[in-house]
């Protein structure tokens, strides 16, 4: 732990700061009430400075700095480091003032285990620092996190604001650079949620795997493409489009046998009362089947209507299909 | 031989460092820990490059549980250990266990004096015995010897036989024995492609042949797994050829029986295979949830690649025992042209043996 009697507060001028900001924590959008408060009643927490060659270097503060230079003040209240702390001392002080405002979002965590990551070795990193970011102490975490940074501009951007999670992001990353931004530009136009981000994503690697072809081959087909822009669709419109586009190109059999019998149970012309119902994915026991009936006469007849279709070929065909 | 290396070092329960287990294992391999007490909670402790002897406290012989709608083939399970090195990429017991240590009961002894009780009242009905449901039966076999000691136990009964299944060819030590004909050992095979790219720790599946066939030499009967199936590119060919290669290598009238079983799997298995092994390709068929829970082939794709094996076997021998592992009786009579019903099948099996 630092010692208190090594550090001083004094008012800074904005000149006499780095732009570099070697720790830098803060990703994606500002703390809605940031702003407010610093123009409200200005500046209440401190930067966190080092002296470095005769200037000053921002330890933690960044997001302060930015909007307190845009709202025309100059000088700031400042906490300043001794000279002498070292770099792995300095992180942790900056990790820490910043977990002590706000939880940090993933693309957050990402940048504090690749800070963290010059000064520790995985084991710490997962027996320390993931539970201090919130993490569960498990390796694939770590591995995980770290390998975001792969991710890019877009990915981390997406991280932050919660249209990416980690899980999908990792399937990202695993894919060729040039695939990862087509994959990220399509889960921005649509918008998924969680599960459906995942099912699209896998969906997407399988089908280049199956096909041999690069998944953004893919998301840039006619079909999806025409699906993404067509402008008569809202966004989940255009979401539920892609998805069903995606699965029928991923299960082609399965969708074969769905359309088969979708349409044999269409040419039942089965009664608006009565409902049968095949066995999921064909695989199944049993059929179903389901009759309301407001009297004894509309029992009979639906009773009739299924007798009738029993001993015709269409229901044997759909039947037969399972 | 198999590929996949063996376990490297033993962690025991202490109380039972003096079991026959651990005093056979001790020959072999170095003792990493002893530890008070090595519960369920413990085994993801240990990594694939350990062998742990630990107390088991349930039931060493149980029925195989089947699942309802599908057709079991009433297996008796010896429940002696769980896990396996082996490496396979679809193995169920990489969703199944909370570990890649391979775990033994230490405490085995019990169990085989549970098993020597049922096999005394030596009354029907007949029984089926297997091990290898949640491990490997042969896998550590030169280290144990526990599989030469169930052959031995099972050799003189009349109301049960013994089944041991393996994808090593690891049988030397079964060779010499006084069998009794009631031991059958089976061979877990695949399509050439399949046992070199996904089964990689196993035999190569010409060495388990091999092995078959000197099982058969000494008086064994031999049964074949084909489980799980898996479609891939070229599989017509390369099942057609494992065929081929089985009755090139065992006479026909020395194999018991031959299974038939497509790949399924939990739904948690796809994460665990798209981690630890991201090159393999299994999962990228059409698969739907079935009744059981488990992910399958789309029925028409399993019918279509059981029909294609049936067909194969009975090119080279028309009278052949097959069936299928857990299938629904739907798919039993698109193969097949009838379903056997579940007493049915056990009492083929039955018959067989």
């Amino acid at each position: 732990m630092i010692k208190i009697e090594s550090l001083r507060f004094a008012l800074v001028r904005d000149e006499e700061i780095d732009q570099a900001t070697p720790f830098l924590l803060s990703y994606g959008l500002e703390p809605s009430g940031l702003r407010a408060s610093l123009e409200r009643i200005g500046q209440i927490t401190p930067l966190i400075l080092q002296p470095a060659q005769g200037r000053y270097r921002l330890i933690s503060g960044y997001r302060r700095r930015r909007i307190l230079q845009e709202l025309g003040r100059g000088e700031y209240q400042a906490l300043i480091l001794p000279p002498d702390l070292g770099d792995r001392e300095a992180l942790g002080l900056a990790l820490e003032d910043n977990l002590s405002q706000r939880p940090f979002n993933a693309a957050e965590k990402v940048l504090a285990l690749t800070h963290l990551s010059r000064f520790y070795s995985p084991t710490e990193l997962i027996q320390t620092f993931l539970p201090r970011l919130g993490l569960p102490p498990k390796a694939q975490y770590l591995d995980r996190f770290m390998g975001l940074a792969e991710l890019g501009t877009a990915g981390l951007t997406a991280l932050a604001a919660g249209d990416l999670d980690p899980e999908t992001g990792e399937m990202i990353v695993k894919m060729p650079a040039e695939d990862r931004a087509v994959v990220i530009d399509l889960l921005n136009r649509l918008r998924p949620g969680l599960n459906k981000r995942k099912q699209i994503v896998a969906w997407l690697q399988e089908i280049g795997r199956r096909e041999g072809v690069p998944v953004r081959t893919v998301i840039e087909s006619e079909a999806i493409q025409e699906a993404i822009q067509d402008e008569r669709l809202n966004t989940p419109q255009k979401e539920k489009a892609v998805r069903e586009l995606l699965r029928a190109r991923r299960y082609p059999r399965l969708k074969e046998f769905e359309e088969k019998q979708a349409r044999l149970l269409k040419s039942l012309n089965l009664p608006p009362k009565v409902r049968l119902e095949p066995p999921l994915n064909f695989e199944g026991l049993d059929f179903t089947v389901r009759i309301n009936f407001a009297d004894l006469k509309e029992l009979k007849e639906s009773l009739e209507t299924l007798n009738r279709l029993a001993a015709g070929p269409d229901l044997a065909a759909l039947v037969e299909l399972g | 031989m198999v590929r996949a290396g063996k376990p490297k070092r033993l962690v025991i329960e202490r109380a039972l460092t003096d079991s026959l287990l651990a005093r056979a294992l001790e020959k072999h391999l170095p003792i990493r820990e002893v530890r008070e007490r090595i519960g369920p909670s413990d085994y993801p402790d240990f990594g694939p490059d350990d062998l742990v002897l630990a107390r088991h406290y349930g039931s060493f012989i149980k029925p195989c549980p089947g699942t309802r709608g599908y057709l079991c083939c009433g297996l008796q399970i010896i429940h002696f250990g769980l896990g396996c090195h082996l490496g396979c990429t679809y193995c169920i017991l990489q969703s199944y266990l909370n570990t890649q240590a391979l775990v033994l009961f230490g405490n085995v002894e019990d169990g085989l004096a549970r098993l020597q009780d049922l096999l005394a009242r030596n009354k029907p009905p007949f029984r089926r015995y297997c091990t290898g449901e949640f491990t490997d039966s042969l896998l550590l076999e030169d280290l144990t010897g526990l599989g030469a000691r169930l052959v031995e136990l099972f050799a003189g009964q009349s109301q049960a036989v013994l089944e041991l299944k393996t994808k090593t060819d690891q049988v030397q030590t079964l060779l010499g024995l006084n069998h009794g004909g009631r031991t059958i050992i089976s061979f877990s095979v695949n399509a050439p492609a399949v046992a070199a790219g996904e089964e990689s720790g196993a035999a190569p599946l010409k060495k388990r042949l091999a092995a078959a066939a000197r099982a058969v030499e000494h008086g064994y009967r031999v049964g074949f797994h084909f489980d799980p199936l898996i479609r891939h590119p070229g599989w017509p060919e390369g099942y057609r050829r494992t065929v081929a290669d089985i009755f090139q290598y065992v006479p026909a009238e020395a194999i018991a029986w031959i299974s038939l079983g497509a790949f399924r799997y939990l739904p948690g298995l796809k994460a665990v295979v798209a981690g630890r092994h991201p090159k393999s390709r299994i999962m990228d068929e059409e698969f739907v949830l079935a009744a059981d829970g488990k992910m399958r082939y789309l029925r028409p794709l399993r019918v279509e690649i059981y029909r294609s094996l049936l067909t194969f076997i009975r090119e080279f021998w028309p009278e052949a025992c097959v069936y299928l592992c857990m299938e629904s009786p739907r798919v039993w009579r698109e193969v097949f042209g009838f379903d056997p019903g579940p007493r049915s099948l056990i009492e083929m099996l039955d018959q067989r043996v």
